[in-house]
């Protein structure tokens, strides 16, 4: 069976960290029964003030087709970029009538990274993780499983924590896309 | 006496009619008290942060656009900083978010310790910081999917506060703003904040 892996990555810079995620992620995905599909906000010049229907259309009919949904964004605030808050808002939800799901969506991984500790995190109420585990979950498969994958204190790392991070990342991506 | 207060008062989108009357409500109220209102409407504002500005964001000059350039000279004078919120989904909009994301940068609220890399809070000038959110979600629904609008300004913008600022939140819903009662409740509370 081959399954569909959609790739979401928001960050305004090309040589970011977070840029090296979503390489690792993506080799890490890639094998003869996964086929990952990367959404980059904003290289595709997804516009959360005013979006273009026809992007959120694509958008959605992407994720319908969609059984593991990796997000790749860096935290700040203690929540998501403005973008990616803007895309949660325009194709995760319609209006109060329709309430717009993914239920083929079985798995959502989350590869953040956040530049104050742990503990302040947890201290600030970490909305970012409630917005996929209470809010993103509840509109996919009845079982979906969510994966947070955080690297926190970033701001104090080595480049070669930043490497274990990476290697980390790409071992426990193998295993979901291999199941 | 208590001086005049300078209030900074952000609008996620005032482009809706009642969203537009309440504000005004609102800055009429807070003007009355002769104190001085700086209207920040989001309409316009470009949530998402550009590249130039990710990466000047730990330099000496973050800033690198007017838009942005004066709402931090505002926050940087603000006794309060008030939110209207329209909540259309959960969480913050991606206009507040992005004014957050953008706005509140090194040397406006925060400031990086160079020894020690950590960071120190700048808004300990704020005495009060207020949301008022219109949500429509149910109660059942707010619970399950958390107020996360109030997580962000309440626990992480309020740890770059002062140890005695006080947040203040009311949540009101699109059948209330219709309802001149109703507005006119809330509105006696915010005369207190």
């Amino acid at each position: 069976m081959v399954t569909r892996t959609t790739v979401v990555q928001c960050h305004p810079v090309a040589e970011s960290f977070t840029a090296a995620v979503t390489s690792a992620v993506i080799d890490a995905a890639t094998s003869a029964s996964t086929v990952p599909l990367l959404i980059d906000l904003y290289a595709e010049g997804f516009d959360p003030s005013q979006p273009d229907p026809v992007m959120v259309d694509e958008h959605r009919r992407r994720l319908n087709d969609t059984d593991t949904l990796i997000l790749v964004y860096p935290t700040w605030w203690s929540a998501q970029p403005a973008l990616l808050q803007g895309w949660v808002d325009s194709v995760w939800a319609r209006d109060r009538t329709i309430r717009q799901q993914f239920r083929s969506i079985r798995r959502i991984v989350v590869c953040t990274t956040h530049g104050s500790p742990k503990w302040l995190n947890a201290l600030e109420g970490e909305s970012g993780k409630r917005t996929v585990t209470r809010y993103l979950r509840s509109r996919c498969a009845r079982r979906c499983r969510v994966h947070w994958l955080a690297l926190y204190g970033m701001d104090g790392m080595s480049e070669d924590d930043r490497r274990r991070h990476l290697s980390r990342i790409a071992n426990r991506i193998q295993r979901f896309t291999a199941r | 006496m208590v001086g005049k207060l300078r209030r900074v008062v952000v609008i996620a989108d005032d482009r809706r009619e009642a969203v537009a009357t309440l504000t005004e409500q609102v800055c009429d109220l807070l003007r009355k008290r002769s104190d001085e209102v700086t209207r920040i409407s989001l309409a316009a504002f470009s949530p998402a942060m550009t590249a130039e500005e990710r990466r000047s964001y730990e330099s000496d000059e973050p800033i690198r656009s007017e838009e942005v350039k004066e709402s931090a000279t505002a926050v940087k004078q603000a006794d309060t900083m008030i939110f209207i919120h329209p909540t259309p989904a959960q969480g913050l909009t991606a206009p507040v978010k992005g004014w957050i994301d953008r706005v509140l940068v090194p040397g406006v609220a925060f400031v990086l310790d160079d020894k020690t890399g950590r960071v120190r809070p700048a808004l300990g000038h704020i005495g009060t910081l207020g949301l008022i959110s219109i949500d429509d979600r149910t109660r059942i629904q707010r619970w399950v999917e958390h107020h996360n609008a109030k997580r962000v300004i309440f626990r992480a913008l309020r740890l770059v506060c002062g140890i005695r600022t006080r947040t203040r939140a009311i949540t009101l819903t699109t059948g209330d703003l219709a309802d001149q009662r109703a507005v006119a409740r809330r509105l006696k509370v915010i005369s207190r904040w």
